[in-house]
């Protein structure tokens, strides 16, 4: 992706700057292959990008059959859909925007996972807003996701979320999305989103501190 | 419910008559609002002066600064996860699909 910069002026007089993105070479072929169904440029594409799109599924549906199923429905729009694919985005961009769709729109569906009664698991504060209990450090030794204990811990505590918190927390700390890409993604304000996000993570914290505080 | 020492609860007593009074020009928040508003701080995105009453608050709050640590370290671990394997199954399959799908 190519990035240029010009200035223009708004009606007050400001120069304001404006970024316009065009495809670098090597992608607008690969995307032009795609359009003449060259079975390599597939080939190309999907190793670039499906175990992405599979593991975006699964965090979203939580079901490795939803997550199958959304990887295989977001490559067929792809290759559906590759004639309409204008450049204002890389490629990956733009699949992993229509994943990321079809991911909420098979979440919103699922009658796999029936809805649990949740009751946020808030910090408790005396009347004058201290808190009620000391809070403990974390033992050194689950502070590394890669251990068994940890990665599990921090799995089911997302599992435990409710879906409007639990996308939340998916789309921007496991994915990195933007908050605009969140709240165009779920139709909600910026400030849902991050109020959203932080309320998500209280509960993570709150869940994670009962298995991981120091004796 | 864990038990505070004497010294802990003559602390607690200072800081909650503090809560709200302003102190070398600054408004000392109290631990509930802190809580509330970590994420803008951990970001960067509060104002100067709510900054500034977070770092007062956190200096004299040892119970905040562990909170914002665990904070910090939930959001961390939370972005760290691995991505799970496809199943080598479905990944063969799907190859097959579109090129089949691509045929015709």
């Amino acid at each position: 992706m190519l990035l240029t910069v010009f200035w223009t002026m708004d009606e007050q007089g400001r120069k304001k700057p404006q970024i316009e993105a065009t495809l670098s070479e090597a992608e607008a072929k690969l995307v032009e292959r795609l359009a003449q169904k060259d079975e390599s440029a597939l080939r190309e594409v999907l190793s670039g990008h499906r175990d992405r799109i599979y593991n975006l599924a699964l965090r979203i549906t939580g079901s490795v059959e939803d997550a199958e199923e959304v990887t295989q429905d977001t490559f067929l729009r792809m290759m559906d859909k590759i004639e309409q694919f204008e450049g204002r985005s890389t490629l990956g961009t733009w699949v992993y925007r229509m994943g990321t769709n079809l991911a909420l729109m098979k979440r919103r569906s699922s009658t796999r996972r029936p809805e649990q009664s949740w009751e946020d698991p808030m910090e408790a504060f005396t009347e004058e807003g201290l808190h009620v209990a000391p809070i403990r450090k974390w033992r050194g030794s689950v502070l590394d996701i890669q251990k068994e204990e940890t990665g599990r811990a921090v799995r089911d505590a997302i599992d435990k979320l409710p879906d409007e918190y639990r996308t939340v927390v998916v789309l921007a700390d496991l994915e990195g999305q933007s908050r605009q890409e969140i709240a165009d993604a779920l139709e909600l304000s910026i400030p849902a989103v991050k109020s959203r996000l932080h309320r998500a993570r209280l509960a993570l914290r709150k869940m994670l501190a009962a298995d991981f505080e120091e004796a | 419910m864990y038990e505070y020492n004497p010294a802990m609860k003559m602390m607690r007593k200072m800081m909650a008559w503090m809560f709200g009074k302003k102190i070398m020009g600054m408004r000392m928040i109290s631990c509930r609002d802190v809580s509330q508003i970590l994420q803008d701080y951990i970001e960067d995105e509060l104002p100067d002066s709510e900054r500034r009453s977070i770092d007062m608050h956190l200096a004299l709050c040892k119970e905040c600064r562990v909170f914002l640590s665990t904070y910090k370290e939930t959001v961390h671990l939370v972005g760290r996860i691995p991505d799970t394997p496809m199943p080598k199954e479905f990944s063969d399959h799907l190859v097959v699909l579109l090129r089949k799908r691509w045929a015709h």
